[in-house]
């Protein structure tokens, strides 16, 4: 029975096979053959484009452009010197360089290559017609990701690249050919499954001179879908014209919905560069020192310094190791295990309670409370806060920071947890590094009486909301929250806060300074903090790396911003 | 030991694979040419292994069947959790891949025969204990997502119940339901495979992915016609107008170069070594084995069918290569192992 059905089978399978090829090699084998020699076949791309990327009110940040180019194909042009050389005459450009875009851009003898781009309207009209009799030279358009702000929210949008080999080897069943281009960080990386158009293209049937004669098959091309960010443009720019040429980043989050307004990383790029053929701009930004391509709020740690004094703070109320009315005296400097700590203010702050401490920014008191409270306290709400972890906000490459406690001293530096290493953490030096977005939550956590929020930078896709994100409520009491949120006013509006460059008359501003000592030269200047004070809309942050101590550039950059932040929501200052 | 080998199998099996790379060398020419010492290397691998199995021999294996089929689901589970971008089919070694769905071709047929040949298939129920131990991992290769792979298992789970002699009405009942969730499975499928399906129903739906390769294959077997272009000169292999044809699409390449003449040599080649397979199998005289190698024989008989039905515009793309013929190391080493596991049969005898 089944020797049976095994041998019929095989017998009718191979017959047919047989037949088969009988029919393709024999009977049609003189027109496959000439079908062959000459490959009339061949595929024309459509490409598909990208969605937009829009800000909250729906302005335009990334979109498309039409564009026209000159390809080549290999295996039509008989003379290239010649082609080259009319190229080059009636483009302007040097023929060297034609030659080698065509060098790289080559792949297979039947593939259109790429020699020139961003061939002006009119003279693209022009040439279309003057080449129609050059066999080989195709002038085409082209759909191409245009930013029309430049460097504006770069790194948030992100930039596209060329598939790497082992990108188009897994990405091959998804649509993706070789010159696919591929959201490479941002934006464009993270939303790249919905952002991506699908190509589409024509099985055309070409004459030896490249000429269409039939149309076989045809598929349509597809649009991505839009990406509406939380972003606001309007703030987007102000923020970045106020942080200027320093080093550093600003943030501005809605503290309950965790909407990022303002996401300004500086040294910024021109994700347009990406997109020209010209690579000696790319490569710049690869190897420039300051890393223009780090999104700093996301990706870089730094040392903390005295906003993590909020944290040392909780942990002694919640612990129940301090309370507000807890006094310590600062002489300038703190003595113990036969080191000398010093307060950044050399003459001392005398007798004080926790929240004057706070409002002085007095590192004395919190080398005293730290030991008091312990690292374990001390860590144990850091990371309560979300600090030292990942925000999961909507982005790529999130850098995690540190939290450091003694097996993890022991483990990579070898050495046992001294208590001189609870003195430095408890006002944020030492071996803690944060990234601004977890500090920025951080500050959210305070202002909006304890929920934990997850930044989030897209709002919605093709007008579909991505969804809530809820909020998670930390076991943090509401007394603790509010002294805090008073003894971040006092920092700015008592006539010895730290802050007071931020005042602003008219909105209750609250905030707290930083100077972060770092290897690196002159310290880093954070100011964080949140408004209006009675009912918080938005938490800040402003971050210049190597700004210098106390805060004052950053505290300055804040009432600058929030000045036009109030104003832009038509409030009267 | 006595040592005792079907050297017409043996032969056999060795000029198809020196064939095979000497297309190969054509094949991969533009391409990367030690691909040409990477599959020999591979050969030369799977005849070591091929030896282990010979040694061991089949009936010694045939009673490690529901371990080495539990490995093989194992594997197939860890493949599909392994955090790799894109398809899930390799475990990665750095220096080679090995596909663990190879390893089911061998363990399912295995696993078959030695736990289910002695029950009775009176109800219909009593089909679902085999029927389960093909879905199984026919579920786990169709997640990587490898379709024909998954579905090459149905076909020796057919043949079992052709040896079972099970009443056809029954079989009906579960190919029925079977049809029925069609849909269901069309809906798990990933676009790209719904792509080929239905560009297989109308190659004109899909001209530019697989209605491409499909067209361009048929030219290429096509232009060769009846002797060929001769070696290193076939224009759509050479000039890479046709896609993957080192590995799936292999074959076009050797009927472009050696024309009808040369294509009907292989494939004599091919029915003479099923041909000489199903003797040997026939000569065992222990049932299980017998029925193991039978077994076998149909999925490699399969695998060479669909390959070559596809290449020519038989059947849908489905991404099987052809034995012997293309390239790929970790097929390569199971049909030698396959190989191996009928000699040790012979050995055993």
């Amino acid at each position: 029975m089944f020797n049976k059905v095994y041998k019929s089978g095989v017998l009718i399978a191979f017959l047919i096979l047989i037949s088969r090829l009988f029919y393709l090699q024999v009977v049609k084998g003189a027109y496959f053959y000439d079908l062959s020699v000459n490959n009339y076949l061949r595929i024309l791309p459509l490409p598909g484009f990208r969605g937009n990327i829009l800000d909250r009110y729906g302005r335009e940040i990334a979109g498309n452009k039409l564009s026209f180019c000159i390809q080549i194909l290999p295996d039509k042009v008989k003379d290239k010197k010649s082609v080259f050389g009319m190229l080059s005459q009636d483009l302007g450009l040097d023929i060297n360089a034609l030659q080698e875009n065509y060098k790289k851009g080559f792949r297979a003898v039947f593939q259109p290559v790429k020699v020139a781009e961003d061939i002006p309207k009119d003279k693209a009209i022009y040439l279309k017609e003057k080449y129609r009799q050059v066999p080989g030279v195709m002038v085409e358009e082209e759909v191409k990701r245009i930013y029309p702000y430049e460097n504006l929210c770069s790194h948030v949008l992100g930039y596209l690249g060329q598939l790497s080999q082992q990108e188009l080897m897994e990405l091959k069943p998804y649509g993706y050919r070789f010159h696919s281009l591929i959201g490479k960080s941002g934006i464009e990386k993270f939303y790249e499954p919905y952002l991506k158009g699908n190509d589409g293209g024509m099985l055309v049937k070409v004459d030896n001179q490249g000429r269409i004669k039939d149309i076989l098959g045809k598929q349509s091309p597809t649009r991505g879908l839009d990406v509406y960010l939380t972003l606001d443009l309007d703030l987007q720019k102000k923020a970045e014209q106020i942080l200027g040429e320093e080093r550093g980043c600003i943030m501005v989050m809605d503290v309950h919905t965790g909407e990022l307004l303002v996401m300004v990383s500086h040294p910024n790029f021109d994700p347009n560069v990406f997109l020209e053929l010209d690579e000696s701009k790319i490569s710049h930004y690869l190897s420039s020192w300051d890393h223009p391509l780090y999104n700093r709020c996301i990706q870089a740690v730094y040392p903390l310094g005295s906003i993590f004094k909020l944290v040392t703070a909780t942990a002694g109320l919640e612990s129940g190791a301090l309370s507000s009315t807890t006094r310590f005296k600062c002489p300038g400097y703190f003595e113990f295990g036969g080191r000398r700590y010093r307060c950044w203010k050399k003459e001392g702050h005398g007798w004080q309670n926790m929240g004057e401490a706070i409002t002085h920014s007095c590192n004395v008191y919190f080398y005293q409370a730290g030991l008091k409270v312990g690292w374990k306290n001390i860590i144990s709400y850091a990371r309560i806060y979300g600090l030292g972890n990942r925000t999961g906000i909507d982005l790529p490459y999130e850098n995690k920071g540190l939290l450091p406690t003694p097996e993890w001293k022991l483990k990579i530096k070898g050495e046992q947890w001294y208590p001189g290493d609870t003195v430095n953490l408890s006002i944020g030096q030492g071996y803690l590094l944060v990234t601004p977005i977890q500090v920025l939550r951080f500050i959210a956590v305070i202002a909006n009486g304890g929920y934990l929020v997850t930044p989030h930078i897209c709002k919605a896709i093709s007008g579909e909301s991505t969804g809530k994100h809820l909020p998670q409520k930390l076991s943090v009491k509401n007394s603790t929250l509010k002294f805090l949120r008073r003894a971040m006013y006092a920092v700015v509006n008592s006539p010895t806060g730290t802050g007071q460059l931020a005042r602003l008359r008219g909105i209750k501003i609250a905030g707290k300074t930083a100077t972060a000592q770092n290897p690196s030269g002159r310290p880093h200047a954070w100011f964080v903090g949140f408004a209006p004070y009675t009912d918080p809309e938005i938490a800040f942050l402003f971050f210049v790396e190597n700004g210098g101590g106390g805060g004052f550039i950053t505290a300055r950059m804040a009432k600058e911003f929030l000045e036009y932040y109030f104003r832009h929501k038509g409030k009267e200052l | 030991m006595k040592i005792k080998v079907d050297w017409g199998t043996f032969i056999l099996v060795v000029v198809i694979f020196l064939i095979g790379l000497l297309n190969l060398y054509s094949a991969s020419y533009n391409l990367a040419k030690y691909l040409v010492w990477k599959q020999l290397l591979w050969f030369v691998f799977g005849i070591i292994i091929g030896l282990g199995v010979y040694v061991v021999g089949t009936n010694r294996i045939l009673h490690l069947a529901p371990v080495i089929y539990i490995f093989s689901l194992f594997l197939l589970l860890i493949v599909l959790v392994l955090p790799y971008p894109g398809a899930h089919r390799w475990l990665r070694f750095g220096f080679f891949n090995f596909q663990p769905s190879q390893l089911m071709k061998i363990a399912l047929p295995l696993f078959l025969i030695s736990v289910f040949s002695h029950r009775g298939f009176t109800t219909v129920f009593s089909f679902v204990p085999p029927i389960i131990s093909a879905l199984i991992p026919a579920i786990l290769i169709a997640q990587e997502p490898d379709l024909g792979g998954a579905l090459l298992l149905f076909i020796p789970l057919f043949a079992f119940f052709l040896l079972r002699r099970v009443s056809f009405k029954k079989l009906f009942v579960w190919i029925f339901v079977g049809l029925v969730f069609i849909p269901v499975i069309y809906a798990q499928l990933q676009p790209y495979q719904k792509k080929r399906l239905t560009t297989f129903l109308n190659p004109h739906s899909d001209p530019l992915g697989s209605g491409y390769t499909i067209m361009q294959s048929k030219i290429a077997i096509g232009s060769g016609e009846i002797t060929g272009k001769g070696w290193l000169r076939g224009v759509q292999g050479q000039l890479r107008f046709l896609p993957e044809s080192h590995t799936d699409f292999v074959f076009p390449v050797f009927a472009e170069e050696w024309g009808f003449t040369g294509a009907v040599f292989v494939l004599v080649l091919y029915i003479l070594l099923l041909w000489r397979m199903f003797i040997i199998a026939n000569r065992i005289k222990l049932q299980p084995v017998r029925e193991f190698l039978l077994l076998l024989l149909v999925i490699f008989t399969a695998q060479i069918v669909i390959n070559l039905g596809m290449t020519m515009g038989l059947l849908p793309v489905v991404g099987l290569p052809l034995p012997f013929f293309s390239y790929g190391g970790s097929d390569l080493v199971t049909n030698v192992v396959l190989i191996a596991l009928f000699q040790g049969a012979v050995r055993e005898k």
